[in-house]
């Protein structure tokens, strides 16, 4: 099984979703697409599934909210009963506009603090980690698909020539 | 392609009408007080009106917005403005008649209540006019007065049983009507053309009477109904005589007309709020009732949007309308069902915390009253869309779109049914053949308009400059 991986270097977005397109019907498995800005519609072309981000998102906002509640019914009515504004406060339910904008509050601040955390860590952006982009340049103006040719049928030679003829302006082979 | 009305759902909306019809006579067979009838009346009015009005503003907006992805389902908007004349003749109709007296909607049209001085004779005969059933908040000075003068105005709380109970306005200690005249016996050995304090004296009122007096509220409304008319028939003019146009003069145009429009519209929701629903208690004001309203008729209109999308649809037209559009317009929903709850917040949050008398007497007579619709007004129009909606793929759905939408149209009906009702008929309400006739009827005479006026042109604008973007349109 080969080990060779193939880059194909694009200086448009547009060429390398077209690109993407013709290989993919052409049966190539592309493994990875490179580029300075989230390329509109390539997901679906190249098979990412669908983040789940989303739903760990409600989830952490269904967890701040709860940690929200727990804590001032705990504090404000349970433990120590505080007056608000003159109204009764034997019951949870009776302070709750009160409470509302803190619920609020806890609910964003969980899903966003926890969605980030999250991203970084699905994406092991941990402190001292090493780029592991292959090219700087897609960083900048540049665009690039991987092509792990082991993964697919075709040969190197005959990928090659795809992508050269899809539009592809630069094109180099790397044993992994 | 152009929309064919079926006879199916002609007969559809045909019969809502006629259920509608069919409420009406039974309130008025079954007696129900006039003031409850009116007041309905008032409520559904109202809503569809709004409904209407949101559908110009959508297509305003997004030629304002130069906006691309609406173009293929801008005729629905614009088929919702046609209803607007007919709404707005029978809010207009509404608020004539409570000018007539003929009922007593607007508290503050009662012109009595603003004099302070009153010859005996005048006062006799005003209190002869009292209507049995007519909730009168009477002002507290005017009760105070009353203690003044030494009657026994608490002995005589016991006969007036078939009003609703009520502890916290001065009704129930200040009886009205014929057989409580009190101020005639005190003023017995007055002549009739003495001239005494008037007793109804409102101080309130008459302090606002510089904006809230008949001729200037007539003025507005008249003004208001025509500008939005005359703009909502000139986009339609514009929209269709583009379809035989080829090029893009005339859109350009459009939108610095839509500019113009949304000027506008920006003060006069706010104004007309204040006008046609806030003054229906007179004595209490919120700041951001102008944005409550707006934002409750902005998620209805986008909703009855999505809701005839969906029927075109599940018809066979609007295949270029696909679940994008069907995404995004899932998407206004959630949002702005949020943003109305946010506008609920921030005024109830404030009235509650502060609890003024002046302020919190709005909340409590729905909160004695109406409290479980009060309540399920919060949970139909914020829990529900808001657990419903919340996906994506259920945004991509008509089913699911179609569950949030239908109880969206529904509980923002209950949402201008509490705005109106407490202040015009207190506790004398309910939910019954009366309301869901008139809401049913009502509704039929939107479809109706509304798809009639589909059928007149074609579905899909000709020669609309982003006719292609919103074909392609992908989220």
């Amino acid at each position: 099984m080969s080990k060779k991986i193939i880059y194909g270097m694009f200086d448009d977005e547009e060429i390398l979703l077209k690109s993407a397109k013709d290989l993919v019907s052409k049966g190539i498995r592309i493994k990875d697409v490179f580029s300075p800005f989230p390329i509109h519609g390539i997901d679906p072309v190249i098979g990412v599934p669908r983040t789940r981000l989303a739903i760990m998102s409600f989830i952490y906002g269904a967890t701040g909210l709860s940690l929200a509640w727990l804590m001032m019914g705990y504090m404000l009515i349970f433990d120590w009963p505080m007056d608000i504004g003159g109204k009764p406060s034997q019951h949870f339910y009776m302070n709750l506009p009160a409470f509302v904008p803190i619920s609020f509050e806890m609910t964003v601040f969980c899903a966003a603090h926890g969605m980030a955390l999250t991203y970084l860590i699905v994406n092991r952006l941990y402190p001292g980690q090493q780029p592991k982009n292959p090219d700087t340049r897609t960083t900048d103006d540049k665009f690039m698909v991987q092509i792990n040719v082991g993964e697919n049928k075709k040969s190197a030679e005959e990928i090659k020539s795809m992508l050269s003829s899809t539009g592809a302006t630069e094109i180099t082979e790397k044993e992994a | 392609m152009n929309y064919t009305l079926t006879k199916n759902t002609r007969n559809i909306l045909f019969g809502m009408m006629g259920l509608g019809v069919v409420g009406l006579l039974y309130a008025l067979i079954t007696g129900i007080d006039g003031q409850r009838i009116w007041a309905n009346l008032l409520v559904d009015g109202l809503f569809f009106t709004f409904i209407a009005l949101c559908g110009t503003f959508f297509v305003a907006l997004q030629y304002a917005a130069e906006a691309g992805w609406s173009a293929g389902f801008k005729r629905i908007p614009e088929a919702m403005g046609q209803y607007l004349p007919v709404g707005g003749l029978v809010v207009l109709v509404i608020l004539i008649g409570s000018a007539l007296h003929f009922n007593h909607l607007y508290h503050w049209m009662d012109d009595y209540l603003i004099k302070e001085k009153t010859t005996v004779q005048d006062l006799r005969d005003y209190e002869a006019s009292l209507p049995k059933h007519a909730v009168h908040e009477e002002h507290h000075e005017a009760a105070a007065t009353t203690e003044e003068h030494g009657h026994e105005a608490h002995g005589e709380v016991a006969e007036v049983k078939d009003k609703p109970e009520d502890h916290y306005t001065s009704e129930a200690k200040f009886p009205t009507g014929p057989e409580h005249d009190l101020y005639a016996a005190n003023y017995e050995s007055a002549a009739a053309t003495d001239t005494i304090a008037n007793p109804h004296f409102d101080e309130v009122l008459e302090g606002k009477s510089g904006y809230l007096n008949k001729p200037f509220f007539f003025a507005r409304a008249i003004i208001y109904l025509l500008i939005w008319i005359g703009f909502t028939l000139f986009f339609r003019k514009r929209s269709l005589a583009e379809d035989l146009q080829g090029d893009e003069v005339k859109h350009k145009k459009n939108m610095n007309y839509a500019g113009w429009f949304l000027v506008f519209f920006a003060v006069t929701s706010s104004t007309m709020a204040w006008d046609w629903v806030m003054s229906l208690d007179p004595h209490w004001f919120s700041t951001l009732f102008g944005w409550y309203v707006f934002a409750g008729m902005f998620v209805t209109g986008l909703t009855m949007i999505t809701l005839i999308s969906i029927h075109l649809k599940r018809n066979g037209y609007f295949q270029h309308i696909n679940e994008n559009h069907l995404h995004d317009l899932g998407k206004f929903m959630f949002a702005f069902s949020v943003f109305w709850t946010y506008l609920w917040t921030s005024q109830f949050l404030l009235i509650w915390y502060a609890n003024i008398p002046e302020e919190v007497t709005y909340f409590m007579d729905r909160w004695e009253n109406y409290k479980f619709l009060w309540v399920s007004n919060l949970v139909i129009n914020f829990i529900f869309p808001f657990l419903v909606l919340m996906s994506r793929d259920a945004k991509r759905n008509m089913g699911f779109l179609m569950v949030a939408g239908g109880a969206i149209i529904c509980g923002h009906w209950l949402d201008v049914f509490l705005m109106v009702m407490p202040g015009t008929v207190k506790a004398n309400y309910g939910i019954g053949l009366l309301e869901i006739g008139l809401f049913a009827g009502f509704a039929g005479l939107f479809g109706f308009v509304t798809l009639t006026s589909l059928t007149k042109a074609s579905l899909v604008p000709k020669n609309h400059p982003f006719l292609d973007e919103s074909a392609h349109h992908h989220v």
